[in-house]
């Protein structure tokens, strides 16, 4: 920055600058042409001349040359500008212009060189063309408010005269003044014909006026004075705001000049620009002068001491602060932009920033998390929002203030809501007190969920019953099941029994002679014994093809010894078939008690859910059972004590009222319907696919396919053996084949059981013999007819 | 002769197949007045001045309850007693229906309220609820057994006469 500052204002650099700028404005305003300067320049020149003049020994600074640069180009200026006039001079283009256009704005009759005559200065005239800047409307409004002054200032008599001249102004013959008066108004100043006159007034007058202000007049100088000394002076006449005349622009240079002390100039630079005023002149015509308050001085040189000597001025467009403020407009502001080196602050107008965006910060109650923690010790920060600058802002909540004392209907004593709490429990509340203490509230149990598991007291007999009955019906199928391991174990035993009395009764009819043989026929062994006469009997086994399989000797057993084991054999298959008898009637026992049972279950079941719908589903209790008030209104009278019931599950508590401890319900049939929503199926009409009302048969897929089924015979058919007036499916049987107690095919059972097509159950009829049938008995029937299996 | 009789006898016939053409088979179609609607009631009852239908939620519930109530105790119960052949369905279901079978309430298809009358004091609706139900059991053999059908129940709906 300094370094910038150091070349910005070092003394060549001055010197191109300044050289450059008078460079450029020769060549882009000027003709190249040297022209004659107007009246109104030399008059300039001449109030600057005087200036200058005045201006002689200011600035003087001790161990500067400044003072002496200054007087040095006033002399200078003095010697080239012997010409300047020094008298205020008319700027008659301008004078010219405005004549002529108040001539167009009234035509016809002697209005306006009446007005002229009577004192409108054509100043004025012209000023309403540099107010206006460039507004048509401006411009009528103020010439028409400086016509229609001037003559309330000076009475129309008194400015036309004798003569009708105010007759003719505001008559017939006024066609100039009278539209203007007649149609101009606040929101529409130029309107229908008026607006014609004035329209090309203003073409002509902005026409004069940009003819003019649009040159800049240049005057060089030449001056005797050390060497090369030259005198510029550049007047640009474009109006400014506070300068309607322009701004002129002296330059004063010379050089090589003799040094007798150090507070002489070598060389130096006289420039100035001071702004040009549109004034009043001779008694209402258009004239300049300088703003010489205003004039701005920039002084640069070399001192015989060899000091450089720089303009401590801004430079453009920087200005001094209060330069700077008196230009600015309202929608910019002085900003400090840098500091010459003898230490001057220049300002320049810059736009007002921005106004600064809203400060990114949580409002209020709002803060955020560091703070908020920090000044959060009572409670709790939560996030409440996040600014636009993505800060997070959180809230202080306090935490609710523990209470004094529970509320209702809560205790601090848990004995006391323990006391009150009947088939609940005492919990702890959510809260505390603010000594600490715990509050206690009493939950009660909620209304048990009675069902066919779970009966309500009334009810609960009929369960009792219910187990009772299906443990015993338990008990009778376990012994059902294992009487029949017993008749199975029995016949197996007879089996044995039967064969070894065969055996011995073979035997006993062998032992008559010297040997025998027999042959099986399914296996085709043969067994041959032969009585070798030295008391034993050798005994061949052979296979089907005569080869012998075994061979073995056995002491000759006498007849008598043959038949006591026959006897006993016997003895003991008999006691076998009697037990087997006690063992089917014992199994025909617990089939009617099974029987029986299964007749009662479906009853007591039956009345169990009843009770359960009627007694313990419902919403009032059920005798003997009551409510608290009416047990607490009728027990006392007859010295008994309300114990509790039960609760049914709309929540109702059921008190019993004893007297002496009795039961809780006497199983009686009395039972209270309650009045409610009832339903009945009267018809239940099939549609498609299982009808479960069906009378016929409600688990079928579809009755009615079933039905075809039957009828045509396509299906639904079962193998079955038809056997002591019972069927018996064949699929749960195994074929035999021929052995000795059956020569044919037949059935038997794998676990010596088979059911029937109706359900019942039976043994194997013929263990040793043809069993459940021959296989050639095999009949089929409708499924319908055994759905059992 | 003959010329006067063919022209009569043609007549004769003409007219009697008119007659054979008029006859049809009609059946008698009482017409609807108060008092015929009032003898399709039950005794005692009255004819209600606004008939409300059951809402749908409502008779869902007492189906599905009716059908729990299926293959058990409380089956009886939910048949009315001019259910055709009750007893012989209840022997029916007793003896072949698995013991575990239990039947459940898939779908209610339609629903349309049929009659409305008042009977001691109580509003008596007879509804027409279609309804896919499944019947489920465990068999022996065949394992998890499920047979779905679709009926229509014809149900008779007892509630508060209420305002």
């Amino acid at each position: 920055m300094n370094k910038a500052r150091n070349h910005r204002y070092g003394p060549v650099t001055f010197s191109v600058s300044a050289a450059l700028f008078l460079f450029v404005l020769a060549l882009s305003s000027f003709p190249t042409r040297a022209a004659t300067p107007s009246p109104e320049l030399l008059s300039l020149l001449g109030e600057l001349k005087t200036h200058l003049e005045l201006g002689y020994g200011e600035d003087l600074r001790a161990g500067d040359c400044r003072a002496d640069i200054k007087q040095k180009a006033a002399h200078a200026y003095r010697q080239a500008a012997a010409a300047a006039l020094l008298q205020e001079v008319v700027v008659k283009p301008l004078e010219d212009g405005a004549i002529f256009t108040l001539k167009m704005l009234f035509p016809e009759g002697q209005i306006a060189q009446l007005l002229l005559k009577g004192g409108l200065d054509t100043y004025s005239l012209y000023k309403c063309y540099l107010d206006a800047e460039g507004s048509q409307n401006s411009f009528a409004r103020c010439f028409y408010d400086v016509v229609i002054s001037r003559i309330a200032d000076e009475g129309v008599d008194d400015l036309f005269g004798a003569g009708g001249a105010a007759e003719e102004l505001f008559g017939e013959a006024g066609k100039g003044l009278k539209p203007v008066t007649g149609m101009l108004d606040d929101a529409n100043p130029v309107k229908g014909k008026v607006s014609e006159f004035y329209g090309k007034a203003w073409d002509y007058i902005s026409g004069v006026g940009k003819a003019y202000h649009g040159k800049s007049e240049r005057w060089n100088g030449e001056a005797k004075l050390c060497k090369n000394a030259q005198v510029t002076a550049v007047w640009s006449k474009r109006p400014r705001s506070r300068a309607r005349g322009g701004r002129l622009a002296v330059h004063i240079s010379f050089e090589q000049c003799d040094c007798t002390t150090k507070t002489e100039a070598r060389r130096g630079v006289y420039f100035a620009t001071i702004p040009v005023k549109y004034v009043r002149v001779k008694g209402g015509k258009p004239g300049f002068r300088l703003d010489l308050s205003r004039i701005r001085e920039r002084v640069s040189g070399e001192c015989c001491a060899g000091k450089i000597v720089e303009p401590d001025r801004c430079d453009f467009p920087t200005m001094e602060r209060p330069v700077c403020e008196n230009n600015c407009s309202e929608d910019k502001q002085c900003t400090f932009t840098y500091r010459t080196r003898l230490g001057k602050s220049c300002y320049s107008c810059k736009p007002k920033p921005p106004p600064p965006p809203p400060p990114d910060m949580c409002d209020a109650p709002a803060m955020e998390e560091g703070a908020c923690n920090a000044a959060c010790s009572d409670g709790e920060c939560r996030f409440s929002y996040q600014t636009t600058g993505g800060k997070r802002c959180f809230l202080c909540w306090s935490k609710p203030q523990p209470p004094e004392e529970c509320w209702a209907p809560h205790t601090r004593f848990k004995s006391r809501c323990e006391a009150n709490c009947e088939r609940g429990q005492c919990l702890p509340a959510s809260y505390k007190l603010r000594d600490g203490a715990s509050c206690y509230y009493c939950k009660k149990d909620p209304p048990p969920q009675w069902g066919w598991k779970n009966p309500c007291p009334p009810c609960q007999p009929l369960k009792d019953a219910l187990d009772h009955l299906y443990d015993r019906w338990k008990q009778l199928q376990e012994e059902r099941r294992k009487t029949w391991d017993e008749i199975g174990k029995n016949g197996e035993a007879q089996d044995r029994a039967r064969k070894r009395v065969k055996r011995l009764e073979s035997r006993l009819s062998a032992s008559g002679g010297t040997g025998g043989k027999s042959t099986d026929p399914k296996t085709g062994i043969t067994i041959s014994s032969y009585d070798q006469g030295d008391g034993t009997v050798k005994i061949t086994v052979r296979d089907r093809e005569g080869r012998i399989i075994e061979e073995r000797t056995r002491p000759v057993e006498s007849k008598e010894q043959i038949r006591q084991r026959l006897e006993k054999a016997r003895a003991e298959l008999k006691a076998l078939e009697e037990q087997e008898q006690a063992l089917r009637k014992r199994l025909q026992e617990i089939a009617k008690e099974i029987s029986g049972i299964n007749e009662k279950i479906p009853k007591l079941r039956a009345r169990l859910e009843d009770c359960i719908a009627k007694r313990c589903k419902g919403e009032a209790c059920d005798a003997p059972f009551m409510d608290r008030l009416s047990c607490s209104k009728s027990c006392p009278g007859r010295g008994g004590k309300c114990e509790f019931g039960y609760t049914t599950s709309g929540g109702a508590e059921c008190f019993q009222c004893r007297v002496s401890g009795g039961g809780p319900w006497d199983g009686g049939e009395q039972i209270s319907v309650g009045g409610g929503t009832t339903i009945e199926v009267i018809d239940v009409k099939h549609v498609s696919g299982n009808n479960p009302y069906d009378r016929t048969d409600p688990v079928a897929e579809d009755p009615n396919n079933r039905d075809t089924g039957e009828e045509n015979g396509t299906g639904g058919t079962i193998s079955v053996i038809p056997y002591g007036g019972f069927f018996y499916p064949v699929d749960q049987l195994t074929v035999y084949g021929t052995d000795v107690g059956c020569p044919v095919d037949h059935y038997h059972s794998a676990t010596g059981l088979a059911a029937s097509c109706s359900g019942a159950i039976h043994a194997d009829p013929d263990p040793g013999g043809c069993g459940f049938g021959r296989v050639s008995d095999t009949t089929t029937l409708p499924l319908s007819s055994c759905p059992w299996p | 002769m003959n010329i006067l009789a063919r022209p009569l006898l043609i007549s004769l016939l003409l007219a009697l197949s008119c007659q054979v053409q008029a006859r049809q088979f009609r059946q008698l179609a009482p017409i609807a007045t108060p008092a015929a609607a009032a003898r399709a009631l039950p005794e005692g009852a009255k004819p209600v001045t606004d008939p409300r239908p059951l809402p749908r939620g409502q008779v869902e519930r007492l189906l599905r309850g009716v059908l729990a109530k299926w293959n058990s105790a409380g089956m009886a119960q939910t048949l009315a007693p001019e259910f055709y052949d009750r007893t012989r369905l209840l022997d029916t279901v007793d003896r072949l229906a698995p013991r575990d079978a239990t039947l459940r309430l898939l779908s209610l298809q339609g629903i349309q309220t049929l009659q409305q009358y008042e009977l001691d004091g109580r509003r008596v609706s007879i509804v027409s609820a279609t309804a896919r139900t499944q019947l489920e059991f465990n068999d022996p053999t065949l394992g998890f057994v499920r047979r779905q059908g679709v009926n229509e129940f014809i149900l008779r709906i007892t509630t508060p006469a209420g305002p």
